[in-house]
């Protein structure tokens, strides 16, 4: 019964996708174009006006009086970025900051994730939607209401702590509250419907072997989720690199976050407050490369866990 | 399956790359709803049109009184972030997109910043048939070079703006020495330890400055190809110990400039006094309004009463920006905004500004009671103050830059993360004098 069912699931899927035959391109056409027209023009262009960017200084002599002058530096900017303690420092802090934020958010999405998925949960769809709410607050906005429980004299909360939220030591982890709140939801989601796709016959078998439900979650869902356990890894190491709303807005309240708190911080005082464009897109171009490298590394390590099989 | 990702990967990273030209670009989407400033001189009879980014209180007014009696040279008027909260960056950002305001509220503080960013237009001709209408002094702040880069508008001439209530409560008078203010403090936490005499706020560095300029220091200037950059000479140390003893002592509350902990403080009454520039009158108004009736301004403190020089802080002149085709029609209305009575006696009454016209020590308006200050003629106490002025106070080439490094260094240190706001002076030096070199520019030595 539980094979015959399984082999009906997978003939459903398959020839579905081989039927549509390309009938005419020009339909594909226009339905690609709103979406290449808005890729060029807000992401290629941009990216490219970037580039360029980053391989011109302004060029100034004396007093600064006279018309400041463009020229092509070649990789100067690039050199200088390395060579900006701020852009170093920086990038430490973000990777301690995604070497602990990152995991517990994680563990606590697919916690929350396979909690929704189990046998005896009830009213799922309230608490699907409750986990998921926070994501629905724009990033800014959750951040300054944050800041304002993190502020003493403010904060409701704050004096009840033994600790000032808001100083040295304490603030990153403030901030990894701030983005766990947000980002757990949307992870859980992500998890939660690969975890919807999974046969149910595959929990018969587990079922009829003997597992019960620690079993089944440790041995049939989580290795099956692993795909979106990595898609989401990934997506969190770009966000972390990318970290700019909540230490903007608590840099507004609190010395212990300085105006060059995260590299993309960095690039915009660059850019905006020295008014030096050349050297902010090189940072941010820096970046780039960057979070494109930590991802490559992440998904290869994954990979590498899997064929050693762990936990397979 | 797994290089796929690799690639999404990458493209999500490079997101961040577009983030920074858009944010150049913000502006530039801001001004292209209003009318651009680049329109072609009225095409044959049809009005000028300019654009006029600011933010003092009060300017939008003025905007609307000149278009009702100027058919022929229309100005739209954009409220912007005060500059150093983001006004300036919009501006900056829109002279490099090629869509700049024609006309901008530029702080007398960051004109030569704006000027090495080669954002200004010479409007040394159009201005000259104006200038006898202002004091002489202020002109030298809008010229660099022999050029002249800004219509002058109001100046800072400082004051203290106390809680009267409270001082009165407490028997405690009113500081004339900032010694007496040091003393003032002392007894006021002892009869109530809720109050402070003040809240410092280290990371507003024209504050500072203007506290600086009082004891006499001189941090920018020129000398001969050079510029001279000293914001760690004696007299500024002396004003930052002072600071640092009163933050020891606990006798003021350390919070963030403009921080809405700040101005709660300042509701709430945990805070008797602001020494600060005049156009905080107008500030205290709209961002206390409860406390009403309840404050007054005494002079600010001085540090020898023998000699009592007063600070400068603030002072917003109007610049023309680079681009603007319509320099002497802007020119026209900047000089009128600033020297029309019944116009400047507007700007009094709504935006707290203070004249720099010869004459403008007559406006009506000079000589008006405020009900937030118990119908005191406070005006009439800056304009004691503004004779004790010394207008040798110069700004530098970086001042954005600067002034976020100030910011930092300054709240490190107010804070007890490091060091005195003596030795945060030392850094913000060192720091200060880098923004210069790195722009290409000489310091002197």
């Amino acid at each position: 019964m539980a094979a015959i069912q399984l082999r009906a699931d997978e003939t459903r899927a398959a020839p579905a996708r081989r039927r549509g035959r390309p009938t005419s391109n020009k339909a594909a056409f226009v339905f690609l174009l709103p979406f290449t027209v808005l890729f060029v023009v807000f992401f290629l262009v941009p990216i490219g006006y970037a580039i360029n960017e980053s391989f011109y200084r302004v060029k100034r002599s004396g007093l600064g009086f006279g018309t400041p002058e463009r020229v092509f530096s070649g990789l100067d900017n690039f050199t200088a970025v390395f060579a900006d303690g701020s852009f170093v420092a920086g990038v430490g802090r973000l990777l301690l900051f995604g070497v602990v934020q990152v995991p517990i958010m994680l563990g606590l999405s697919l916690v929350l994730a396979l909690l929704l998925d189990s046998a005896s949960a009830r009213f799922k769809g309230f608490f699907r939607l409750t986990y998921f709410l926070p994501y629905a607050v724009p990033g800014v906005i959750a951040a300054i209401v944050w800041s304002f429980l993190y502020t003493p004299d403010i904060s409701p909360v704050a004096d009840l702590l033994p600790f000032d939220l808001l100083s040295d030591n304490v603030v990153m982890w403030s901030m990894a509250n701030i983005v766990t709140w947000t980002w757990v939801g949307f992870n859980m989601l992500v998890i939660y419907a690969a975890l919807q796709s999974i046969p149910s016959s595959l929990y018969e078998a587990a079922e009829l072997d003997g597992a019960g439900g620690w079993k089944t979650a440790w041995y049939v869902k989580i290795p099956l989720v692993r795909p979106s356990l990595v898609l989401t890894g990934v997506f969190s190491i770009i966000g972390t690199l990318q970290l700019f709303n909540e230490p903007m807005v608590l840099s507004r309240i609190t010395p212990a976050v300085g105006r060059d708190y995260t590299p993309l911080m960095r690039s915009l005082q660059v850019a905006l407050d020295n008014n030096d464009y050349g050297q902010g897109t090189a940072i941010a171009l820096t970046l780039a490369v960057l979070a494109a490298g930590l991802s490559y590394l992440f998904i290869r390590l994954s990979a590498w866990l899997t064929a050693r099989g762990v936990n397979r | 399956m797994g290089k796929s990702r690799t690639i999404l990967g990458a493209a999500g990273a490079l997101v961040c790359v577009s983030l920074v030209a858009a944010c150049g670009g913000q502006a530039e989407t801001a001004s292209s709803a209003a009318p651009s400033a680049a329109a072609p001189t009225g095409a044959k009879g049809g009005p000028v049109t300019l654009e006029f980014w600011g933010w003092a209180p009060g300017y939008e007014d003025a905007v609307k009184a000149w278009n009702a009696t100027h058919p022929d040279v229309q100005v739209t008027f954009t409220q912007t972030q005060p500059g150093s909260q983001g006004g300036y960056q919009r501006m900056l950002a829109a002279v490099k997109a090629g869509n700049a305001p024609c006309l901008a509220q530029v702080g007398a503080e960051t004109l030569p910043s704006f000027l090495v960013e080669g954002a200004l237009e010479d409007i040394t001709a159009h201005a000259q048939p104006y200038n006898a209408k202002f004091q002489p002094w202020t002109l030298k702040t809008v010229t660099f070079g022999g050029k002249q880069f800004g219509v002058p508008v109001d100046s800072g001439p400082m004051g203290m703006f106390y809680r009267k209530d409270i001082f009165d409560k407490h028997g405690i008078e009113v500081p004339k020495t900032w010694d007496e203010f040091a003393a003032a403090g002392e007894k006021l936490r002892k009869a109530d330890p809720e109050v402070s005499i003040t809240t410092f706020t280290p990371d507003d560095m024209y504050l500072f400055a203007g506290y600086a300029q009082q004891a006499g220091a001189k941090w920018f200037g020129i000398e001969g190809d050079a510029w001279h950059v000293k914001m760690n000479d004696p007299a500024s140390v002396k004003v930052a110990d002072y600071w640092q003893g009163l933050i020891d002592k606990k006798v003021v509350d350390v919070l963030p400039g403009w921080s809405d902990a700040m101005w709660k403080n300042y509701a709430d009454g945990k805070s008797a006094t602001v020494v600060g520039a005049v156009w905080m009158t107008k500030v205290l108004e709209d961002s206390v309004p409860k406390t009403t009736g309840k404050w007054a301004v005494a002079p600010m403190p001085v540090w020898d009463p023998a000699s009592p020089a007063v600070g400068n802080a603030g002072g917003s002149p109007s610049a023309v920006l680079k681009g603007c085709r319509n320099v002497k029609e802007a020119v026209d209305f900047a000089a009128w905004m600033s020297t029309d009575a019944a116009a400047f006696d507007g700007l009094i009454a709504k935006g707290g500004l203070f004249p720099v016209t010869v004459d403008g020590g007559s406006l009506p308006n000079m000589n008006a009671g405020r009900p937030f200050y118990a119908d005191q003629k406070v005006f009439q106490t800056f304009a004691e103050a503004s004779k004790n002025v010394s207008p040798d106070f110069g700004w530098g080439p970086t001042m954005p830059a600067v002034n976020a490094v100030f910011g930092e260094e300054f709240a490190k240190a107010a804070n007890g993360k490091g060091g005195t706001l003596g030795s945060a002076l030392a850094t913000i030096q060192e720091k200060a004098v880098a923004t210069v070199k790195d722009k290409g520019l000489t310091v002197a030595p």
